[in-house]
């Protein structure tokens, strides 16, 4: 860590230091004050997605010019609030390492990660809402998914499909993300119009507006998303996490969503997705200082709010038994991850590891074992399919012996390396690092410092260790706690006995 | 006051006052969003370019002609090799075979390693790109020396051959039709137009020829993004193990000069004839089977010797997409300025007759300074945007760059001389250049049609405007 980072630490080693260096900073960047403006008219595109994770289509047209309507019960923006003037300079030797993000959570609930990438004029901004199909109501399965799309429909500041237009029309790039446990609206921006896109940000979740036309708009696009986000069964994904809200299909629109009135979609929007339950991540060719400057002032007209304890959100509890469902024949085994990046990247690590490894002495000739990963943000699923052995878990179970006992120890740091060096790629991106940033845990014992290593945030650090933990692994992978997936259609060999 | 005098009075009032309230004059003309950005704005958009340093130059012995782009925080490298070929030398099928087999062959020798092998193509050359790790980068650079200076690569080809040949479909008729509209009006540029059954057909010693045809690395240009500095001797095994068979063509060491090689002299045969009143448009059908429904597609050459040509043309076609699907085919100092058509509803010709009347009316009109910076920031924004989501990969910047330049030396500050000619642009000058390129009513120059995956109905219909000939 540079001598410049240290100083910086030590200076916003308390939440009051860490306050004065919040208005401090705003010096360094006090243009964002600009009162909202009408939109340029323009033609939007269709959003595409392009990682592993499920998204959902953006509209690719804007709906009906804003009409009035009766708006939900979030906060309101309070009528054009004057930002703070400058009131110093900044002192030069407040650069901050380039290894290093600022985490820090604003006086309204939102949590702020801002972090520098010089290599384009480009600017990744993602606002994840930890909310998702996880919290549908049992009789409203879907609502949070066409809520999401509901916030693309605008409010008092922004026409519907505005937040989308105004970023095309610059040469930008949107998409929404919706999962089991968290929502993402994401943009990849030229550079100047990131003011633009923190304008959209810090208007996206104000009381927006409810009418009986925008909510069919929502759900119009809504029922677009035919896919089934998760690749086990969804039966099968409520036994692994033991939450059976995870049962229901998290993009179904059924006729119940069409009847609720204007007010109770107001209800649900405002419960729902608020800025205290939200991340903003800004990946930028600036200095994070410049980045949470502009931030704050864009959020500085909301009231204060403390921020829920969403911890438990990311937690692994290992179901077991069995669960129908599958398609395949075969058995398999299923076991949650902890949902955040570091988790998710060590699965990744076993599951090529598991992919892999030689056959054992004793394993029948034709057996193969086939490890995936179901990359959902705040619920991964690590699943291990065995075909061709009569014995899948004492087959399963001298696998992951061998590995505990480090006598693959070589293919596992082997694999590591890999994972390692393909992230490590992958993030150099700003729009990848926004994503893998807005999935990661906020710190679990908070230490009052806003700066945080980039590595840790995304999970590098735990790979970057040369010592690999196999106890962990063995504790994590007990194929007796374990969920065992059974196929529904009867296996050729099973239709074939009398 | 008496109640009647009231009256009276509240009458007179509200009659004068109703009077006053009408409008007098005229309603004020509607604005005119017309005055020129604002010099931040301009600024702000001129810089969205990469903030690469001046590239290190470098002529292998092999006739390689290399740029080494150096970034110290690059996350991952890129090595790019720039192949030219000319119009049918060789085949586009076998072009695409021998660019499958390298890109085969190098993921191979590769594959223990984090690092993908990508093919891209354009019109007249195609692109070899690898990326992986900076660690990787000296093992990246001898590998492709050993692909590329492959003396034998017979099995590789066929093996490619037959991959492509299982993995081919049909193709799009909107792909078929601009293909063959391309061939047509610039015959000396190489098709992209690859037949699935030709590709198929082909023999292995076409192959072999074209092999070594396509990777002469005299013709061709490296370019290399890396967190690493520029290093002689980590080209080495690439100028060994890579070098060119037969007479050295003459192109020299130019990148311009090797990847926009000069037009024919010779005018293609669709440059002689004019559409007139006497002789309506000319319309050719692709027989090549074509999927997607009927898709007519109007174009017609550019001339784009300038870069300032270059910069209007852009403006132009991102103005004319707003309402039309229109497409800029760029080929060394020409392009082909094409409108895609659809042909779903019941009258083709009235939907080719309104298409053209649009046209028309876009090329007569003159666009208000505004509306030119909201196209200029769309273009200028959008290609930064798809550069970062393409994965920060400068070599792609670069060999943009090159199709942006009269001369080497303008590679390096040819993206932001775009950036800034566009911003600068002055509606009269495009309204001229819009008048004199892209009127399809008053020009004289030919325009050509060209009909992909149509039903016999379509023709027939079409008939009535158009004269047919059949492209094979």
């Amino acid at each position: 860590m540079s001598r410049a980072f240290a100083a910086l630490r030590r200076a916003v080693s308390t939440c009051a230091v860490g306050t004065a260096l919040l208005s401090l900073a705003s010096t360094v960047r006090a243009d964002g004050g600009e009162p909202p403006r009408a939109d340029p008219p323009s033609q939007p595109d269709t959003a595409s997605a392009d990682d592993g994770e499920p998204k959902a289509g953006v509209p690719a047209e804007a709906a009906t010019p804003p009409t009035s309507a009766p708006a939900a019960s979030a906060p309101e923006p309070s009528a054009a609030t004057p930002h703070e003037p400058p009131v110093e300079s900044p002192p030069s030797a407040l650069e901050l390492s380039p290894a290093v993000a600022i985490d820090t959570v604003l006086a309204c609930g939102l949590r702020l990660i801002a972090v520098e990438d010089q290599s384009l004029p480009v600017a990744a901004i993602v606002l994840a809402v930890e909310v998702g199909s996880v919290d549908d109501p049992p009789e409203l399965p879907g609502l949070v998914h066409a809520l999401a799309y509901h916030l693309l429909e605008g409010n008092r500041e922004l026409s519907p499909g505005a937040s989308i237009r105004i970023l095309h029309d610059a040469g930008g790039w949107v998409s929404l993300a919706t999962s089991t446990g968290q929502t993402r609206y994401e943009a990849l921006v030229p550079l100047p119009s990131l003011d633009e896109a923190l304008r959209i940000e810090a208007l996206r979740l104000r009381a927006p507006t409810v009418s009986r036309e925008r909510w069919e708009n929502a759900l119009a696009w809504a029922s677009r998303d035919h896919d089934t986000p998760s690749t086990i069964p969804l039966e099968a994904l409520a036994a692994v996490h033991r939450q059976a809200a995870l049962a229901h299909d998290p993009r179904a629109v059924p006729p119940a969503l069409l009847t609720l009135s204007p007010s109770a979609i107001g209800q649900h929007l405002a419960q729902r997705f608020r800025y205290e339950r939200a991340t903003l991540v800004v990946v930028a060719p600036q200095s994070p200082l410049a980045t949470l400057a502009t931030v704050q002032a864009r959020f500085a007209d909301l009231p204060p709010r403390s921020r829920p304890n969403l911890a438990a959100r990311t937690e692994a509890s290992a179901g077991a038994g069995k669960v129908g469902g599958t398609q395949r024949e075969g058995t398999a085994f299923a076991w949650p991850i902890q949902g955040t990046p570091a988790a998710r990247l060590e699965a990744r690590v076993w599951c090529r590891t598991l992919n892999r490894q030689r056959p054992g002495p004793t394993d029948p000739k034709r057996a193969k074992v086939h490890c995936t990963l179901d990359p959902d943000p705040r619920h991964p699923t690590l699943v291990v399919a065995i075909d061709g052995s009569d014995a899948p878990l004492a087959l399963l179970d001298a696998r992951l012996a061998r590995l505990a006992s480090g006598g693959d120890l070589q293919l596992l740091e082997r694999q590591r390396e890999i994972v390692r060096v393909e992230t490590e790629m992958t993030l150099a991106q700003p729009l990848p690092l926004a994503r893998q940033l807005a999935m990661a845990p906020p710190r679990e014992q908070p230490d009052d410092s806003v700066l945080r290593p980039i590595d840790e945030l995304t999970g590098l650090l735990r790979l970057r260790d040369p010592k690999v933990d196999l106890s962990a692994m063995t504790r994590a992978f007990d194929p007796r706690r374990a969920v065992e997936l059974v196929p529904t259609v009867p296996s050729k060999e099973t239709a074939a006995s009398p | 006051m008496t109640a009647h005098r009231r009256i009276l009075f509240c009458s007179l009032a509200l009659a004068l006052g109703s009077h006053s309230c009408k409008r007098q004059q005229a309603s004020q003309a509607p604005a005119v969003w017309d005055e020129a950005p604002s010099e931040r704005e301009s600024t702000e958009i001129g810089e969205l370019t990469p903030p690469w340093p001046t590239p290190t130059k470098t002529a292998l012995g092999n006739g390689l002609l290399g740029y080494w782009l150096y970034e110290p925080q690059a996350g991952a490298c890129h090595v790019r090799i720039l192949l030219p070929f000319d119009a049918g030398s060789p085949a586009s099928e076998v072009v695409q075979v021998v660019a499958e087999a390298a890109r085969h062959d190098l993921e191979r020798r590769l594959a223990r390693y984090p690092i993908e092998a990508i093919t891209e193509y354009g019109p007249g050359r195609v692109e070899l790109v690898v990326r992986g790790p900076n660690a990787e980068l000296p093992r990246i650079i001898a590998q492709l020396g050993q692909t590329l200076g492959a003396a034998q690569p017979g099995t590789g080809l066929v093996a490619a051959q037959k991959r492509l040949a299982s993995q081919a479909l049909p193709l799009e008729s909107t792909h078929v039709a601009i293909a063959t509209l391309v061939s047509t009006l610039l015959p000396d540029v190489p098709s992209d137009l690859v037949s699935p059954a030709r590709l198929a057909e082909t023999p292995k010693l076409s192959l072999t020829l074209g092999w070594h045809a396509l990777l002469d690395p005299r013709r061709a240009v490296l370019v290399i993004h890396a967190a690493a500095p520029p290093k002689a001797a980590m080209l080495a095994p690439l100028a060994e193990r890579w070098t060119g068979r037969g007479r050295p063509p003459s192109a020299g060491d130019s990148a311009v000069a090797r990847l926009r090689p000069a037009p024919a002299t010779t005018k293609p045969p669709a440059q002689t004839t004019a559409p007139d009143e006497a002789s309506p448009w000319r319309l050719d059908v692709a027989q090549e089977p074509a999927l997607g429904g009927a898709t007519l597609v109007v174009g017609r050459v550019v001339s784009t010797p300038r870069w300032q040509d270059r910069t209007f043309a852009r403006l132009a076609q991102r103005i004319a997409q707003e309402e039309l699907d229109v497409r800029l085919v760029v080929a060394g100092e020409r392009a082909i300025w094409v409108v895609v058509l659809p042909l779903s509803g019941p009258d083709p010709s009235g939907e080719l007759e309104a298409t053209l009347d649009r046209l028309s009316e876009l090329a007569q009109a003159r666009q208000p300074r505004q509306r030119l910076f909201q196209a200029a920031q769309l273009w200028l924004g959008g290609r930064i945007v798809q550069a970062s989501l393409d994965g920060e990969d400068w070599t792609a910047l670069f060999s943009e760059a090159v199709d942006l330049s009269d001369s080497d030396r303008e590679i390096e500050t040819a993206l932001a001389r775009d950036a800034r000619s566009m911003l600068a642009a002055d509606p009269e000058q495009l309204q001229a250049w819009q008048r004199a390129e892209l009127d399809p009513r008053t020009d004289r120059s030919p325009w050509r049609l060209v009909l992909a995956g149509a039903p016999p109905r379509v023709l027939k219909d079409l008939d009535a405007i158009t004269t047919r000939a059949t492209i094979e």
